[in-house]
C-alpha cells in the first residue's frame, strides 16, 4: 500500500536560524510519528484478520438426529409418588407430544418412546431404548431423551408441565 | 373358615399344593420364590388414602390420563370371547394388553383363547383371573395372528413357535396373593382402587355376575360414592366401546390382582 504524505513546513521569514531549525527538525519528527502510527495502525489490521478476536462461548450445535424417549419408574411404588409426578407419567398430553415428535420403531409405525418399570426386561424391544435404559439414574421416575446417538438430557421427573417443556427443546 | 394346609413337597418346580380339609383345591408357588419372581404380595402396596381418590380422580380426568383413556386413543378394542365361557381368561389378557399400552408398546392382538384353551384342553368351561394369570407368568399369551380368537382346538396350535411368541408377551411383575389358591387370589377393594388410580390395570372376578372382567379406572359415581370402570369381553358393541362402570356392592371383586409389568417386546 502507498503511502503518500507531503510534509509541509510553513515559511518562517522573522524568525531566528536556530528556532527555524528546530522547528523544522520538530516537524520532521511529528512527521516519522504520524508515519509510525499510520504503519502499527495498518499493521494491525493486518493482524486483526489473521487471528480473529474469540467470540464468547455458547451453546454448540443442536443435535438433530431421531427423537427418543425413555421413562423409567418402579412400578410398585407409583402409589408413593407425589401426584404431579404421575401425572407428568400418564399425562395425554405428553403422549401426544412423543406420538408425534419420536421416530417410529421397526413396525414403521410404533413411535420410539416407552414407560417402563426399573426391572423391566427390554432385550426383545427396540436397542436404541434399551442402551437409553441401561443408562445409570439417580432417581425414580427418570426420564432420558435422545436425538440419534446423542442423550441431550437426563433427569428426574417432577411434573407435566416441566416434563413437557424439556421434551419440547429437545424435540422441537 | 377350615385351615388351609400348604404341602411344598413339589417345591422343586417351584410350585406347592393347597389342600382344603384334605382336598387338594389348587397350586400355588412357593413363597420363597415369589420376591425373586417379582410377584409382590398385595401387603407390599402403599395404599392411596381415600381422602385422595376425589382429587385424583378429577385430576386423572382432566389430563385425560386413565388407562380408559390410553385404551380409546390408541384405538384397542375390546377382546370378543364369544359364547364361550373363557371371561377369566380374557379379563387377564385385557390387563396385559392395557399394560403394553401405557408402557407404549406396539399394541399386539394377544389371544385370550391360548390361555384358556390350553389350560381346559378345548372344553367350555369356567376359571379364575388367578388362573389365567398364573399361565400368562410362566408360558405368556401369544399373538392372534398365531392363535386366533375363538379357535378352541388346542392341539393344532401347541407348537414351539406359538409358545416362542406367546414368550414375549409375560407378566413379570404383579401385584397378587400367591400364597391363596388361583380360585381365591384377592386385592381389597382398597387395593384395586390404588392401583386403578396410578394406571395399573386389574382383572377381576364377580362371582354375583359369574363373570370376570378388566378393571381400567376408579370412578367417582356421586360424591363420595366410588366404582370401577370395567372393559368387558363382550366385543365393542357392549357399553361405550366395551366399557361400563360398576358401583355399590355390584364392584366389590370377589378375587382379583393386578397386571404391573410384562416383557417389552
Amino acid at each position: 500500500m502507498d503511502i503518500n504524505i507531503k510534509l509541509s513546513v510553513p515559511t518562517l521569514g522573522s524568525i531566528s536560524p536556530d528556532t527555524k531549525r528546530t522547528i523544522r527538525d520538530r516537524g520532521v519528527g511529528a512527521a516519522a510519528a504520524i508515519i509510525l502510527c499510520l504503519l502499527l495502525g495498518l499493521a494491525g489490521r493486518y493482524q486483526e484478520r489473521q487471528s480473529p478476536t474469540p467470540k464468547p462461548p455458547g451453546p454448540g450445535p443442536t443435535p438433530t438426529g431421531e427423537f427418543r424417549a425413555v421413562f423409567v419408574y418402579e412400578s410398585a411404588a407409583l402409589s408413593t409418588l407425589k401426584p404431579d409426578q404421575l401425572d407428568a407419567l400418564h399425562s395425554m398430553k405428553i403422549r401426544d407430544y412423543l406420538d408425534t415428535h419420536c421416530a417410529k420403531g421397526a413396525d414403521g409405525k410404533t413411535p420410539e418412546r416407552r414407560f417402563w418399570d426399573q426391572n423391566q426386561d427390554v432385550s426383545k424391544d427396540s436397542a436404541q431404548l434399551a442402551k437409553l435404559f441401561s443408562r445409570p439414574r439417580k432417581s425414580l421416575p427418570w426420564f432420558i431423551i435422545a436425538r440419534g446417538s446423542s442423550v441431550v438430557f437426563e433427569g428426574p421427573v417432577v411434573d407435566e408441565a416441566s416434563t413437557l417443556a424439556t421434551l419440547q427443546k429437545h424435540g422441537g | 373358615m377350615p385351615d388351609l394346609i400348604i404341602d411344598d413337597s413339589t417345591g422343586s418346580d417351584r410350585l406347592f399344593n393347597v389342600y382344603v380339609n384334605g382336598e387338594l383345591k389348587g397350586r400355588g408357588h412357593d413363597p420363597s420364590q415369589v420376591r425373586r419372581a417379582m410377584f409382590d404380595s398385595p401387603s407390599g402396596l402403599q395404599l392411596i388414602p381415600r381422602s385422595e381418590w376425589s382429587a385424583r380422580i378429577k385430576q386423572k380426568s382432566t389430563l385425560k390420563a386413565q388407562i380408559s383413556d390410553r385404551l380409546r386413543r390408541d384405538g384397542i378394542p375390546s377382546l370378543d370371547q364369544g359364547p364361550v365361557g373363557y371371561c377369566w381368561a380374557h379379563s387377564t389378557t385385557g390387563a396385559v394388553q392395557a399394560q403394553r399400552a401405557l408402557a407404549g408398546q406396539p399394541y399386539v392382538p394377544l389371544s385370550a383363547y391360548a390361555i384358556a384353551a390350553t389350560i381346559k384342553h378345548g372344553a367350555d368351561e369356567g376359571g379364575w383371573c388367578g388362573l389365567s394369570a398364573q399361565f400368562a407368568r410362566e408360558k405368556g399369551i401369544p399373538a392372534q395372528s398365531l392363535w386366533p380368537q375363538g379357535d378352541r382346538n388346542y392341539r393344532k396350535y401347541d407348537k414351539p413357535e406359538v409358545w416362542e411368541n406367546a414368550a414375549l408377551h409375560k407378566t413379570t411383575e404383579e401385584w397378587v396373593d400367591l400364597t391363596s389358591p388361583v380360585y381365591d387370589q384377592q386385592l381389597t377393594f382398597d387395593q384395586v382402587a390404588t392401583c386403578l388410580l396410578v394406571n395399573i390395570p386389574c382383572a377381576l372376578d364377580f362371582n354375583w355376575w359369574s363373570h370376570s372382567v378388566m378393571g381400567c379406572d376408579l370412578v367417582e359415581v356421586e360424591p363420595g360414592d366410588f366404582g370401577i370402570r370395567i372393559r368387558n369381553s363382550w366385543g365393542d358393541q357392549y357399553g361405550d366401546h366395551g366399557f361400563a362402570v360398576l358401583r355399590g356392592s355390584r364392584c366389590r371383586p370377589d378375587s382379583a390382582l393386578a397386571i404391573r409389568v410384562s416383557v417389552a417386546s
